[in-house]
């Protein structure tokens, strides 16, 4: 008996973190609009969302970019400028990437039953990589869909590299995840030493090569964002909406076959959406480590191992984790930027350790 | 994540490479002057031409703080910058080249000479070719201290210059004169140079308050720029412009967009043709609604020319001066 009411209300202490996590989002999302390199009052903050929100309803076509050019109040042209094409797109992007590198994580962490599992484990940085090298390389200038010729390759690069390391796992029609981790890693490796063979061959173009694979959101703008974020929000909502196939999963395959889960269809449809939501991250901000490894940990640590919470707070707790990041990286050494990638693992890495050592229980088999 | 480690391998060596230009290593002291080496009596003769002074062996302190003897006029001479492959051009030193990097490309004349690779660093350094060679002297520049010390031990007589400003690239130009035995070249290349940069001060405001406000754009995304200190920063100082990333804590700082449209550059200089495409483009939010794009002020700079603290350096320096100063230089 005691057993079901601990079981309560762990649920609901777990409920609780979850809208806790929501909350921390909306607090580090608002402080991401407030706090930067140059001082905005409040008051101006507010407004010029408020008339850029109305307006984006009013008449002007909905393009995500109302409101810019001309000033619609009291306040310096400057700081208008500053809000709506810097400071609100680099909160928007980094919720969005943080939210789809923490969903992918835990989803492929579940899939694969490993914990250095991470969005990149098909190969797909290393291909998003080879694709923008190529890109860069070639100096081919097209665009689709709102996006520039080396975004656009690394999409399509990452993109590939899961179907080559999908191909190269299937025996007949199965694909065990260990043959498809191996191959990721392979795969990788091949990928990313032909990038570095690219970037001896054409050195004069090394540095394009290098500030591209450096991820970050200092770039972020509302057309990238506008282009990416379909296949992230429908990416992820699959993946949120698969959490019960994960659970089942984590039994072990065979049993998740026995209980009723068709296990290949699932695993495909799980690999291919977090890949898309994985390749749309890279392309939006190039490739940012860390998060998509350790969000998922600490999601686990704090609200346990039920995917159908762990996947909504591994997306809460990536997008805090990004945006946070961000917040230090562009104030740390003002008015100098430093790159997130640094940021994210210098916050989440000792958050992380801290977690591990208080719960050393939970985690990985335990709950 | 082997791509990540790839990364920072090469993050760190370019790092290095844009530091090479502003960590300014103490002014060497001059070469001891080549009269002071106790000559034989001048003798009246009818010779047509005077005996040359023996003015080596030579004593050199380099940029790295090292005192290099030159034993002899060196005659096979690697370059390992593609500044100082152009310095020993303008010097008319090209026929004792030897060899050159895979960077050199100015002035067309050096596509035939003996291609070194790239000197990335110590372990990507093509030393066999360097040896086959059999160079009597290397020129090196300040980036590279492991490949200068590698050199040595291999026994090649190396120096290395380090010039952190462009009146130090100048000067940079006389000393390599002195130790490659062209100094008449080299006192009539650098008056020439001095004489240019001369007339460019002299049209400069001498009010800091009068001079334009600028931004020296190194790279667009992320966004990098001319910081405190750093060779190219000093390209906008001498031409008479205010830096706007003057008070950054690096040489080359990753610049919040922020603070570009906050404090909004009359121009901005890049080496970078596609950043004028995309501010017309509206692809670039930073620069936009700057006064540079607004009045068209954005100017674009050969990135060989900018970034090589050569002789063309002048050149750089004018073709700023030009744009911030209309109609004022000749």
């Amino acid at each position: 008996m005691t057993v079901g009411i601990d079981l309560v209300a762990l649920r609901r202490r777990r409920r609780i973190r979850l809208c806790l996590a929501a909350v921390a989002l909306i607090v580090v999302m608002l402080t991401g609009c407030l706090a930067g390199p140059v001082a905005i009052p409040i008051r101006t903050v507010g407004q010029v969302a408020w008339v850029s929100v109305r307006s984006l309803f009013d008449s002007t076509p909905a393009d995500g970019e109302a409101g810019v050019g001309q000033s619609s109040g009291d306040w310096p042209q400057a700081h208008e400028t500053i809000l709506l094409r810097v400071r609100f797109p680099r909160v928007v992007q980094g919720a969005l990437v943080g939210m789809g590198l923490g969903v992918a994580g835990a989803s492929l962490q579940g899939l694969f039953r490993n914990p250095m599992a991470d969005p990149y484990v098909l190969g797909l940085s290393s291909g998003a990589a080879l694709g923008a090298a190529v890109s860069i390389v070639t100096g081919v200038s097209v665009s689709a869909f709102g996006l520039g010729a080396t975004p656009l390759f690394a999409f399509i690069g990452a993109i590939g590299s899961m179907f080559l390391v999908y191909n190269l796992a299937r025996s007949q029609n199965r694909v065990p995840v260990i043959t498809l981790l191996l191959a990721g890693v392979a795969v990788g490796t091949v990928l990313s030493s032909v990038v570095t063979l690219l970037m001896v061959i054409a050195h004069e173009k090394l540095d394009r090569i290098v500030f591209w694979l450096m991820g970050g959101l200092a770039g972020a703008r509302w057309p990238v964002i506008i282009a990416t974020v379909p296949y992230l929000l429908s990416g992820s909502l699959v993946l949120l909406l698969r959490a019960r196939d994960l659970n089942l999963l984590a039994t072990g395959e065979e049993t998740a076959q026995s209980l009723g889960l068709s296990v290949e269809n699932s695993k495909r449809l799980i690999l291919a959406c977090a890949s898309l939501v994985t390749a749309a991250a890279v392309c939006a901000s190039g490739t940012i480590a860390f998060v998509g490894l350790i969000v998922p940990h600490i999601a686990r640590l704090l609200l346990g191992a039920d995917y159908r919470v762990l996947l909504p707070g591994s997306a809460l707790i990536g997008a805090s984790l990004l945006v946070g990041a961000d917040v230090v990286a562009r104030l740390a050494v003002a008015p100098s930027e430093l790159p997130v990638g640094v940021v994210t693992a210098m916050l989440g890495g000792p958050f992380f350790l801290w977690l591990l050592r208080r719960n050393r229980n939970s985690g990985w088999g335990g709950d | 994540m082997t791509v990540n480690r790839t990364v920072i391998a090469f993050l760190v060596f370019t790092l290095i490479l844009a530091s090479a230009g502003c960590t300014r290593a103490p002014q060497a002291e001059p070469a001891p002057e080549p009269s002071a080496t106790p000559a034989p009596a001048p003798v009246i003769t009818i010779e047509p031409e005077p005996e040359p002074e023996p003015i080596y062996p030579l004593t050199i302190v380099d940029d790295l703080g090292r005192t290099v003897i030159i034993n002899a006029r060196p005659e096979r001479i690697v370059s390992l910058a593609p500044s100082n492959t152009e310095i020993l051009a303008a010097l008319g030193a090209l026929e004792r080249v030897a060899g050159v990097t895979d960077s050199c490309n100015y002035p067309p004349e050096v596509a035939d000479k003996q291609r070194l690779g790239q000197l990335y660093d110590v372990k990507h350094t093509n030393f066999e070719t360097i040896l086959a060679l059999e160079p009597d002297l290397a020129l090196a520049i300040g980036g590279h201290p492991e490949v200068v010390s590698r050199l040595e031990e291999l026994g090649i007589t190396v120096i290395a210059f380090d010039p952190g400003t462009v009146a130090a690239a100048v000067e940079t130009i006389e000393r390599i004169g002195r130790a490659i035995d062209a100094v008449e070249e080299a006192e009539q290349l650098v008056g020439e140079l001095r004489a240019r940069l001369d007339r460019i001060s002299a049209i400069i405001p001498s009010d800091r308050a009068d001079r334009p406000l600028a931004l020296f754009e190194i790279w667009p995304e992320p966004l990098m720029v001319a910081g405190p200190s750093s060779f190219v920063a000093d390209i906008l100082e001498t031409a008479g412009a205010i830096n706007l990333a003057a008070d950054a804590v690096d040489p080359y700082p990753m610049l919040s967009r922020e603070i570009v449209i906050e404090r909004d550059p009359e121009y901005v200089i890049t080496t970078f043709p596609q950043t004028v495409e995309d501010v017309r483009a509206g692809l670039r939010e930073d620069l936009a609604g700057t006064r540079a794009a607004i009045a068209g002020q954005i100017i674009v700079l050969d990135q060989d020319i900018s970034s090589r603290p050569g002789p063309r350096i002048v050149d750089a320096v004018e073709a700023v001066a030009r744009a911030l100063y209309p109609g004022r230089l000749p």
